[in-house]
């Protein structure tokens, strides 16, 4: 099981009308997919390539963080992603399986690459999660004992330059 | 091979082939840093996408750099690959250099 991809559309009645889940076993290996599962319903939904950028790197660097902090890279766990057209708005919901409240939390301003520079350090932490809120419209984060939920919100006016609508089916 | 390197006695240019600059890709790009002169051009043009994995990747590059007084650019990035390197603030220390500019500084450097 936790090696297999699982691709799931549904139509839901109710307020969540269309519904996209991708399941990835909790390797970088795999994170590729959801980055293109992510272009694919970009461009169903009509996303300028610029707005389709955006998401793509927002879904891969909230996967990342799912597999790194959340999950702590045991393979043996899984990375959730679910696509959620909602009235005019695109909600991207990446779950991992790690508890712990405290691995991923927002960021407080841009990471600082001067300072780590000034002292010989390679990554600032933080960098992918700063990126997250610089791409998306909104961003909300929860927690519990079963993992972590990272929901991104697109707000599908602002995302091409056709309606909302309009999706291609 | 993803990367293809070519070098005179004073610049290297780094063409990435990859599309992805990302954790898979990363160790590749950060084992050139060996390789690179005291102005070192790293290619964008078969890139398609960049995350924060491979922004670090490159920041180990521009340590390499700032370390030996060496100087690193880019060229052929992508409009959104702009301003995500600006987002982060990587140009300060990574300009990106405009054809003419590229060819300039490489045989400056020859």
């Amino acid at each position: 099981m936790s090696n297999t991809i699982e691709v799931k559309r549904t139509r839901q009645a109710g307020p969540a009308s269309e519904v996209v889940d991708i399941s990835i076993p909790s390797d970088q290996a795999f994170e590729r997919l959801v980055r293109d599962g992510a272009v694919a319903v970009a461009h169903w939904l009509g996303f300028s390539e610029e707005r389709l950028a955006d998401m793509q790197l927002a879904v891969s660097e909230a996967v990342n963080n799912a597999i790194e902090h959340g999950n702590k890279n045991d393979s043996s766990f899984r990375v959730g992603v679910r696509f959620i057209v909602r009235n005019d708005r695109l909600a991207v919901q990446v779950v991992d399986q790690g508890g712990g409240l405290a691995a991923t939390r927002l960021t407080e301003g841009r990471p600082s690459i001067a300072d780590k520079l000034e002292h010989g350090e390679e990554s600032p932490r933080g960098l992918g999660i700063y990126l997250i809120e610089q791409l998306v419209d909104d961003v909300e984060l929860q927690s519990d004992e079963q993992g972590h939920s990272f929901i991104m919100w697109f707000n599908l006016a602002a995302s091409g330059e056709e309606g909302a609508d309009e999706h291609h089916d | 091979m993803s990367i293809t390197i070519e070098q005179g006695p004073h610049h290297t240019v780094i063409h990435i082939l990859n599309d992805s600059v990302d954790a898979l890709s990363a160790r590749e790009i950060e084992q050139v840093r060996s390789q690179m002169r005291e102005v070192t051009v790293l290619d964008f043009d078969k890139v398609l996408f960049i995350n924060s994995a491979g922004i670090s990747a490159l920041l180990k590059l521009v340590i390499e750099a700032r370390k030996h007084g060496q100087q690193l650019y880019a060229i052929n990035v992508t409009a959104h690959h702009r301003k995500v390197f600006e987002m982060v603030d990587l140009l300060r220390y990574m300009p990106i250099l405009e054809e003419e500019e590229y060819r300039a500084r490489v045989s400056g450097a020859a």
